[in-house]
């Protein structure tokens, strides 16, 4: 996503919504985690620092606040915004947008300008594409 | 003779009374243990909508990694509507727009994109 942003940075935007699956248990903890780094501005750090060790989580729930720590985050104000309930009810209000639309509970799951991604392009071709349409 | 008549008879209102009250109560108690059960069945078919979900997220990271074209199986899909359908061919197939708002949202890129890319994940 990252790789697309920066190939079109004034035609593409990428939106990221939470859909933590309730069988991976420490998947909504690292999401709340990734909203309370938002709070000191480090979203989209701490989103791919997770990502990027995602297997790590499942034997080590608060992986995300070495990640943190890594960050210069404020670890204190990080453990107090998780449990903010404003945040819990942010990824209900991004999780219950998916089921809304009666879609496929399955994740990773992306919409492009509204319409599922089938994955019969690579994602970057169909962008284009829609660039140029738009142009 | 009549007060041993009457006996009897205060005696069988008392037993149909009692026998009233204890079918009520057993009755009360089925009840709760079917509501147990519709509970638990709850809980198990929600179990089993996030295994499915979770094997159906594999599938897909699994297929997009082997090559994105080769998945020639028609796929299921629910329209807006509720509307069940079986697309072969998604080129031809009716495709609904859905509109979701960024909202509170993180994003990257420019705010007014041509094109918008929403992503739904989760960390494991």
């Amino acid at each position: 996503m990252d790789k697309l942003v920066a190939q079109y940075p004034n035609d593409v935007k990428v939106v990221f919504k939470n859909f933590p699956l309730r069988s991976h248990k420490q998947a909504n903890k690292a999401a709340l985690y990734a909203l309370a780094a938002g709070r000191q501005g480090k979203y989209h750090e701490m989103h791919n620092a997770i990502m990027a060790q995602f297997r790590d989580l499942k034997n080590n729930e608060d992986l995300p606040l070495q990640l943190a720590d890594e960050m210069g985050l404020d670890i204190q104000l990080l453990q107090e915004d998780i449990t903010d309930p404003a945040l819990q009810k942010q990824i209900y209000q991004e999780t219950n947008e998916l089921r809304s639309t009666g879609l496929r509970l399955a994740v990773p799951k992306i919409l492009i300008n509204g319409e599922e991604f089938d994955r019969k392009k690579p994602l970057e071709v169909h962008v284009k594409e829609l660039i140029d349409r738009a142009s | 003779m009549k007060s041993q008549m009457k006996m009897i008879l205060f005696t069988l209102v008392t037993l149909l009374l009692i026998g009233c009250n204890n079918n009520e109560q057993s009755l009360l108690v089925l009840i709760k243990e079917k509501d147990l059960v519709i509970e638990q069945l709850k809980k198990k078919n929600a179990q089993i909508l996030e295994k499915i979900a979770e094997k159906d997220s594999e599938l897909i990271k699994l297929t997009s990694k082997e090559n994105p074209s080769k998945s020639k199986e028609p796929q299921q899909a629910t329209l807006k509507d509720g509307t069940k359908i079986l697309a072969y061919n998604w080129e031809i197939a009716p495709k609904e727009t859905f509109n979701i708002p960024v909202g509170d949202s993180y994003y990257i890129g420019a705010k007014d994109a041509k094109v918008t890319v929403i992503e739904w994940m989760d960390y494991q």
